[in-house]
């Protein structure tokens, strides 16, 4: 019982130094954001590495969401005779919602492993000590560089998974009830207020900085060789899905209580 | 020996512990302006953090570090940044940055801290390329190098912004002979050519021997004999002598 005592504190102690880590790093990194120098090409050049190579991803995703929303909502809504409210759930589901969130996910599996596995291997290889004695920062460059890519393109890929999900939905549905593009969008928007879609938008920047710091935290810090990039890898998509799914449980509590 | 006045490097009773094991051990030296000074030592008696902490890549828990005037460890971010554009640092299994090509390598910190054209950070990439004979190489990634054309092409990365001190991490080791010797050629004609201040941790001292002014030993990150390479060869203590002379070790015992 005493040893088993001692291993729970042991891992909480560790725990709490990791959390505790974790903060000073992502403080720094909104912290360090705002000094120069910008980076302003490494950000562009991370913008495409995450947002642009994410496309592909996003878009069948989001069709495909937007497919099997529809007949879940067909299925449920036909039996109360509420056919035509279809467009409008489904429209307010995905901005509110599904399309942030699965986007979220989508990315912090796609980048944050690579974000994780590609510093973890230049910390491993010496590789971001090469930086510093190049006399280069190599926290803005790398670190700051990636999460501001990730702040920055988690709204556009959620603009596109959203668009996409409709698209699915108005596919499926004009294949069951041959229902109009134009009706469609009309239905789907006519119910949607801008409080329906641009906090839940903007949100996900927050998404972007929990998948870039907590990805780019544990690269940084890796140890540990092969092992340590391993880790790091499988870590990121690990915690920065948790921690988003987590944090989205406040965001939303306070999209209500701002925009109600 | 007129470039021999100015202390360029000062370490005063330095300490770094991992983990509350001492690696350094109250290590003071000093390195004059033009000297070439060889750090000896065994595998893991911190040699290489020894310069990692002169670069200020680690922070020391005690002592002073002093380069080119000024203290590392208390300085301010973008300060040691400033010094460390006056140090090049050769890793020892080169460090190249593996997503870029062998000529970008170069040209990054040139573009980073330079206003020079294009052009002329080509030339100068070149340059320095061909003076390590890797000027074919050019647009190879670092993937497509050997052990020892990466470190060759680390070393051309270190001087690319002709730094006037460089700090040099094993050189030789996993390298063939020849190739070993050529590194260790480049060291010299950079010494004798540019007056460049070398420090270099090696466990090689025969091949150092040829263009190093004093080698220091380190032992349980204790400097524990400090000469030219004349005075340690003849040194009483075995370790001393063996790591000093590159002689075969005969049942050296290590001090702890």
């Amino acid at each position: 019982m005493a040893r088993l005592l001692k291993t729970l504190g042991r891992r909480f102690v560790t725990f709490l130094e990791a959390a505790g880590e974790f903060s000073l790093f992502g403080g720094r990194a909104i912290r360090d954001a705002f000094r120069r120098p910008f980076e302003i090409q490494e950000i562009g050049h991370q913008i495409v590495e995450i947002g642009s190579r994410s496309v592909p991803l996003i878009i069948p995703c989001g069709m495909a969401l937007g497919i099997v929303m529809s007949l879940h909502t067909r299925a449920s809504l036909a039996r109360f005779g509420a056919s035509s409210m279809i467009p409008a759930a489904l429209t307010i589901a995905t901005f509110r919602e599904l399309g942030p969130m699965v986007t979220g996910l989508l990315v912090a599996g796609r980048v944050g492993a690579g974000i994780g596995s590609e510093l973890a291997g230049m910390r491993v290889t010496e590789q971001i000590d090469a930086l510093e004695s190049l006399a280069i920062d190599s926290f803005k460059y790398l670190v700051i560089t990636r999460v501001t890519a990730c702040v920055l393109a988690l709204p556009i890929l959620t603009i596109l998974m959203d668009f996409s999900g409709l698209t699915g939905g108005l596919f499926s549905e004009a294949t069951v009830s041959h229902i109009s593009a134009r009706l469609y969008v009309h239905r789907g928007f006519a119910a949607m207020r801008w409080s329906d879609y641009i906090p839940t938008t903007l949100k996900t920047a927050v998404f972007g900085f929990i998948i870039g710091a907590v990805s780019s935290f544990l690269g940084y810090t890796a140890k540990r060789g092969a092992t340590g990039v391993g880790h790091a890898a499988t870590q990121s998509v690990v915690l920065s899905s948790l921690l988003l799914i987590l944090v989205n449980i406040i965001l939303v509590k306070l999209t209500f209580f701002w925009f109600s | 020996m007129s470039r021999h006045t100015e202390c360029l490097i000062h370490l005063d009773h330095v300490s770094k512990a991992f983990s509350r094991r001492a690696v350094i051990d109250d290590l003071s030296f000093e390195v004059w302006a033009g000297e070439a000074f060889c750090i000896l030592g065994r595998s893991g008696t911190g040699k290489s953090v020894t310069l990692k902490l002169m670069i200020g890549l680690l922070e020391p828990d005690g002592g002073s570090i002093v380069i080119a005037g000024e203290e590392v460890p208390t300085l301010r971010r973008n300060d040691l940044l400033e010094v460390r554009k006056k140090i090049g640092f050769m890793f020892q299994d080169g460090a190249l940055f593996d997503s870029i090509p062998l000529s970008e390598n170069l040209a990054f910190p040139l573009r980073r801290h330079t206003s020079k054209p294009e052009k002329e950070i080509r030339e100068i990439v070149r340059e320095k390329l061909s003076e390590v004979g890797l000027e074919k190489e050019l647009n190879k990634m670092p993937s497509e190098l050997s052990g020892g054309m990466r470190k060759r092409a680390g070393l051309a990365r270190a001087l690319v912004l002709d730094p006037p001190i460089l700090l040099v991490d094993e050189p030789g080791s996993g390298l063939d002979p020849v190739t070993a010797s050529e590194i260790h050629g480049l060291l010299r004609e950079l010494k004798e050519r540019q007056g460049t201040t070398l420090v270099v941790v090696t466990h090689d001292a025969a091949r150092v021997r040829g263009f190093a002014d004093r080698l220091g030993v380190l032992d349980h990150g204790r400097m524990i004999a400090c000469g030219t390479p004349v005075e340690l060869a003849d040194s009483r203590d075995e370790l001393v002598r063996v790591l000093a002379s590159g002689e075969e070790a005969n049942d050296v015992v290590s001090k702890s």
